[in-house]
Formats: structure tokens, C-alpha cells, sequence
């Protein structure tokens, strides 16, 4: 791929195919994560740490391990147990290494392992075929998605929850789907920008 | 993982308990490994199958004449895949050629149909991974029933309707999957004038 | 079959669905509703898995320690999709090109795993059977109640036959769609659980502390109750 190419699947996995609001993977976190700005913040930026790594270790796990062995079909087995274990060990390593990213980090990295965001990407990369580059520029794009659209989506929920006028059959995660769903609709005003 | 390992307890205990849970785990992943790769010998024939009839089926909609369909050997370009011989008891009919071509969800894949007198027959959708709704109506019969006969080339795609023969019209909100699809048309069309025009 | 065992599928039905009680496993509820079929097809594939991954982890769950057992379900109930994607692969290849990368990823459906964790590694093979039926047809009933939905409005059609006579509305086919349905769902179900309380004379709703990821049985796992606990502790 041509850095043209790379800049514009870099755009296009954060605006156009959004992670979360048009490919729908991580909705768990999104909807579980995203009613105060703060904790949404770090587990965004918690989130862009693994699915980078997780990308890179994936595509290395598939390109060199199962590829040679002809075990392709065991990607869904071989990838889950690289997340999980990339997860232990990026806690534990951060633990050690940078206590102070550690305490922002760290309490949502148990978190991930079980977040569809990473495994979705893992696969993403996987059945169309990226190389190294492309991998790791669309997990990035696809994280920074994904930071994105649960930053806002905090930042508009710690307004609507001090509502007063709301249904009480709203309140809570009807609206936060809702209000979901407009964002998704704004998003799709991103589509005509890559051709 | 709970790692409450106290000082009283004694470094064989610990390696004692690793090999424990690190044998567990291994033994699980293991079994589930060998009988996954006995599941996969059984279903693989079936897989095969499914695969090669459904191609079979996209051959004869694109190529209703043809009988035999022979892989023909060939060198792939960037939307031309591969590309297969039609043949019936009066000789060459025509060519199939799989094609790729990005979209706006990714690659969309499918047959073209080209007679051999360089006219596309029809074509068929196999792979897509467009916006349900929008991009994927290409694979309802209004939209791909359009290439139907089409000997005017390039294909050119217009919002609308289509007025003359060699305008395709899009679908509505989705005229990037439909100028895909028209874009790998026309490549198949054109390398059928490059490498397989005259050939016997 | 006894009182207790009827009980145990209900639970998975009606007084804990997993969609609209729990608000678990959102991703494929929101993603592959975008027609009755692929609703079905997906809720069918996550019950095969739920099923055969409970009774494979009740039977193993005197062996297995504790402090590893998360992996091994995890490697469990892969081995399980990955068979579940053969066999979609082999004999429904037009529901598994409609469903792609879902499939893969019903091994991070935390339904599943809950299931795993709160029920299957406590309970007997033929109890966890039944509660993988249960919360399985719980799944497949909402995945087609929304499915129904979408597909009538957006497309106008129910299982590929036209239904209706008006022009539908194709957004609620696309990503928007399918938030803004599933948070009316909620709502009206929310509404309707409110008012049956009133009528038995309970007052608040009792289902309100237990909507969210919070009530899943991961949440003590997956981080989530430290992160409400730190939050508190900021106030």
C-alpha cells in the first residue's frame, strides 16, 4: 500500500467506518463505560493501547505461526488466548514499569480482554488481507474511533442525565441508545469524504 | 489472577502449583485443538462442496450456454482474479471471469460473463460486505440485471435512470458500490480485449 | 419435566433475557438485526454455543482450578465457534456471508461467558443444559423481535416478503437504526415492567439495579465494579 492509501484507511477507520457507530464492535464498554467523562477517557486510551498491540501480535501469530502450520481455522482459538494473554501481561509489565500509567490504565485493562473491539479488529485485519502497515494504521485509526466516539458520547450523557424532565422508562441506557443512534447519524454525514 | 504467594511458602509449592495450572491449561487447549482439527477434516469436504457449487451456480447464470467450465491459465491484474473457459459440444462460448473490486465496505466479488464476442452476458455478486440497505440491493436483480447483454463499453454510472446504452444506474445512496461494480465490469472487459480476444 | 427445571428456561426467557433484562452481549444484538433471518440464524448459532459450552464447562468444573478457569472457558467456548463456523461455512454459506465477523466474535459475547461463570461451573450438566436452552431462546427471541422490526420498517418486507404498503424508512436498516430501535425497545420494556410493578403494588421497579453490564457476572471480573467503586470514592 501506497502512504496515499495508508493516510486514507488511517481517515476512514476513524470517520467513516467508525468502530463503534457503524462497525459496532465494543458496544459493551461504550454503553457500560461512558457516563463520566473521565473514566471514559482512560478506558478509550486504554482500549488505543491494546488493539494496537494486540494488532501487531495478532498479525504476527497469524502471518508466522498459522500460516506455515496451515491452521488457519484456528485464528478464533489463537487470538483470544494472544489477547488475553497480551491483556495479563501488559497489566502486570505496566504494574512494574509506570506505576502512574498504571493507576490510570490499569483498572480497565481486565476490562478488554473480553471487549469485542480488539478481537473484531484482529479479524478485521485478517480477512481483508492487510499487511503489517495496513494492520497497525487501522487498528490505530479504529482505536482513535473508538476514543472518540466514547469521549462525546460521555460528554453528551453527563448533560442529558441531569435532566429533569426526562421518562423515567428513558433514563439510563434507553437514551444513551438513542442519543447513540444520532451521533451514528451525523457520522454518516462523514461518508462522501473518501471516495 | 490471584497471586497471594507468601513468604512461608516454599519455591517448589509455587512451581508445584504453576505446572498445575500452566498443565491444565495446556491440556484443555490441546484437546480442544486436536478436536477441532477432527472436526475441520469432516467439515472441509462439505465446505469445498458449498464453495464449488455456488460458483458452478454463478457460472451458469452468467453463461447460460456454457457447459464445461475450465479453469483457464492466465495472468491476474488488479481487478481480474482468475478466469474460466465456457465451454459447450460446439466449442468456446464464452468466458468467466472473477473479479474484485473495492466498494465502500470492502472488496465486492463477482462474475462477470463475457461472450466471445467480447459482449458481458450478465453478471453475479458472490462476496460483499456493503451497508445492508444501501450498497448490498447490488445483489438484487434490478441492479445487476442492468449488464444484462451490455456491448457498448466504458459503462458509465449515472444517478437517475439509465438512458443509453452504456449508462448504469446507481443505487440510491450508494454510488460507490455501484461504480465499483461498473468500474470492474469495464476492467473485465477490457482485459478480455488485451489477453483473450482471438483465442480459440 | 419438574417445576424447578421449567423454571431455570423461563428465567432465560422472561425474568432474566439477556437483551432486554440484562442489556448483555449488545454488539451482535445491534449488528446483525437488521433482518428477522439474520436474527434467527445468529441467535441460533450463540444457543448451539451456549448449550454445548455449558455442559462442556459444568462437566469439567470439579477439575478445573480455580485461578485459571476464565481462560478455560474462554479456550472452551472457542473450540465451539470455530465448529459452529465450519458447520455455517459447509451447509449455510448465505447466513455465514450475511453474519461474517459476528461469528467469529460470539467467543467475546458476554453472555456466553457469564453463563459460563454463573452458572455452568456451579450447577449439575443437566441443570446447565437447560439454562443454556433458556438463555439461548431468550437471545433469539429478542434478536427476532428486533429484527422484525427493522426489517418491517426499513425494508418493508418480513423474511424477504414485502408487508407492508408504505415507503419504509431505509435508516432503520443502517448503524442508526439499529441504536435507536433497541433503545426504544428498552424503554417501552422498562415502561411495561413499571407499570406491571405498580399494578402488583411493589412500588419502584425492582429490575432497576439490575439493568447494565453491571448485573453481568463478569462485572466482578471484567473490571467493572472497581471502576464503580473508584468512582464513588472520587465523589
Amino acid at each position: 500500500m501506497t502512504m496515499t492509501e495508508l493516510f486514507l484507511l488511517f481517515i476512514s477507520s476513524i470517520f467513516v467506518h467508525n468502530i463503534l457507530l457503524s462497525r459496532f464492535l465494543g458496544c459493551c464498554p461504550f454503553m457500560g463505560v461512558s457516563s463520566k467523562l473521565k473514566t471514559a477517557q482512560g478506558m478509550g486510551a486504554a482500549v488505543v493501547f491494546v488493539i494496537v498491540l494486540a494488532s501487531l501480535m495478532t498479525w504476527l501469530t497469524y502471518n508466522y505461526l498459522l500460516v506455515p502450520l496451515h491452521l488457519e481455522y484456528l485464528y478464533t482459538l489463537s487470538f483470544i488466548l494472544v489477547i488475553a494473554a497480551l491483556v495479563q501481561f501488559v497489566e502486570l509489565a505496566l504494574k512494574k514499569l509506570n506505576p502512574t500509567l498504571y493507576k490510570s490504565l490499569g483498572i480497565f485493562l481486565p476490562l478488554i480482554t473480553t471487549n469485542c473491539a480488539v478481537l473484531g479488529v484482529a479479524v478485521l485485519n485478517m480477512n481483508e488481507g492487510y499487511g503489517l502497515a495496513a494492520s497497525l494504521v487501522n487498528a490505530l485509526g479504529s482505536s482513535l474511533g473508538f476514543l472518540l466516539a466514547i469521549s462525546l458520547m460521555a460528554g453528551i450523557r453527563e448533560r442529558i442525565e441531569e435532566n429533569e424532565g426526562m421518562p423515567a422508562a428513558l433514563k439510563g441506557l434507553p437514551m444513551a441508545l438513542i442519543t447513540a443512534g444520532l451521533m451514528s447519524i451525523a457520522f454518516m454525514g462523514f461518508t462522501g469524504i473518501i471516495k | 489472577m490471584s497471586e497471594k504467594v507468601n513468604d512461608s511458602v516454599s519455591f517448589g509449592d509455587v512451581l508445584k502449583k504453576a505446572i498445575h495450572l500452566g498443565g491444565t491449561l495446556l491440556a484443555v487447549t490441546a484437546v480442544t485443538g486436536f478436536i477441532l482439527g477432527i472436526v475441520q477434516n469432516f467439515t472441509e469436504q462439505a465446505i469445498r462442496q458449498t464453495e464449488l457449487a455456488a460458483r458452478n451456480a454463478a457460472f451458469q447464470n452468467v453463461m447460460p450456454d456454457g457447459k464445461n467450465f475450465a479453469d483457464y491459465d492466465v495472468k491476474a491484474n488488479e481487478f481480474v482474479e482468475s478466469v474460466f473457459k465456457a465451454e459447450n459440444d460446439s466449442g468456446l462460448v464464452g468466458w468467466c471471469m472473477s473479479v474484485n473490486s473495492k466498494g465502500y465496505g470492502g472488496i465486492v466479488n463477482f462474475i462477470v460473463g463475457v461472450t466471445k464476442d467480447g459482449q458481458v452476458k450478465a453478471i453475479n455478486i458472490l462476496n460483499h460486505s456493503e451497508t445492508p440497505g444501501l450498497g448490498a440491493k447490488s445483489t438484487e436483480p434490478e441492479f445487476y440485471e442492468q449488464f444484462n447483454n451490455k456491448s457498448s463499453f466504458p459503462l458509465k454510472v449515472v444517478k437517475g435512470s439509465a438512458a443509453n446504452p452504456d449508462e448504469i444506474a446507481a443505487i440510491s445512496g450508494a454510488t460507490i458500490t455501484s461504480t465499483a461494480v461498473t468500474n470492474g465490469v469495464n476492467a473485465a472487459v477490457e482485459y478480455w480485449n488485451a489477453n483473450l480476444k482471438g483465442v480459440e | 419435566m419438574s417445576q424447578n427445571n421449567f423454571r431455570i428456561i423461563t428465567n432465560g426467557i422472561l425474568s432474566d433475557n439477556p437483551t432486554f433484562v440484562q442489556c448483555i452481549g449488545l454488539c451482535p444484538t445491534l449488528a446483525v438485526t437488521t433482518s428477522v433471518a439474520n436474527g434467527l440464524g445468529m441467535g441460533i448459532a450463540a444457543t448451539f454455543v451456549l448449550i454445548a459450552s455449558n455442559a462442556v464447562i459444568s462437566l469439567l468444573r470439579k477439575i478445573v482450578p480455580d485461578e485459571v478457569r476464565i481462560p478455560i472457558f474462554i479456550v472452551v467456548i472457542a473450540g465451539f465457534v470455530t465448529v459452529i463456523e465450519f458447520l455455517m461455512k459447509g451447509f449455510a454459506p448465505e447466513l455465514n456471508k450475511s453474519l461474517g465477523i459476528f461469528i467469529p466474535l460470539i467467543v467475546v459475547n458476554c453472555i456466553i461467558l457469564a453463563r459460563a461463570e454463573a452458572f455452568a461451573s456451579k450447577n449439575g450438566v443437566f441443570a446447565s443444559i437447560l439454562d443454556g436452552v433458556g438463555m439461548g431462546l431468550g437471545f433469539t427471541i429478542a434478536l427476532m423481535f428486533l429484527g422484525s422490526i427493522r426489517e418491517i420498517l426499513g425494508a418493508g418486507t418480513w423474511f424477504g416478503n414485502p408487508v407492508v404498503s408504505f415507503e419504509p424508512a431505509m435508516l432503520i436498516v443502517l448503524a442508526p437504526g439499529g441504536f435507536i430501535v433497541l433503545g426504544c425497545c428498552m424503554a417501552a420494556f422498562k415502561a411495561i415492567q413499571a407499570r406491571a410493578a405498580k399494578m402488583k403494588g411493589l412500588g419502584a421497579t425492582p429490575a432497576e439495579a439490575k439493568t447494565g453490564c453491571g448485573c453481568c457476572a463478569m462485572a466482578k471480573f471484567c473490571g467493572k465494579n472497581e471502576l464503580e467503586k473508584s468512582e464513588c470514592e472520587a465523589k
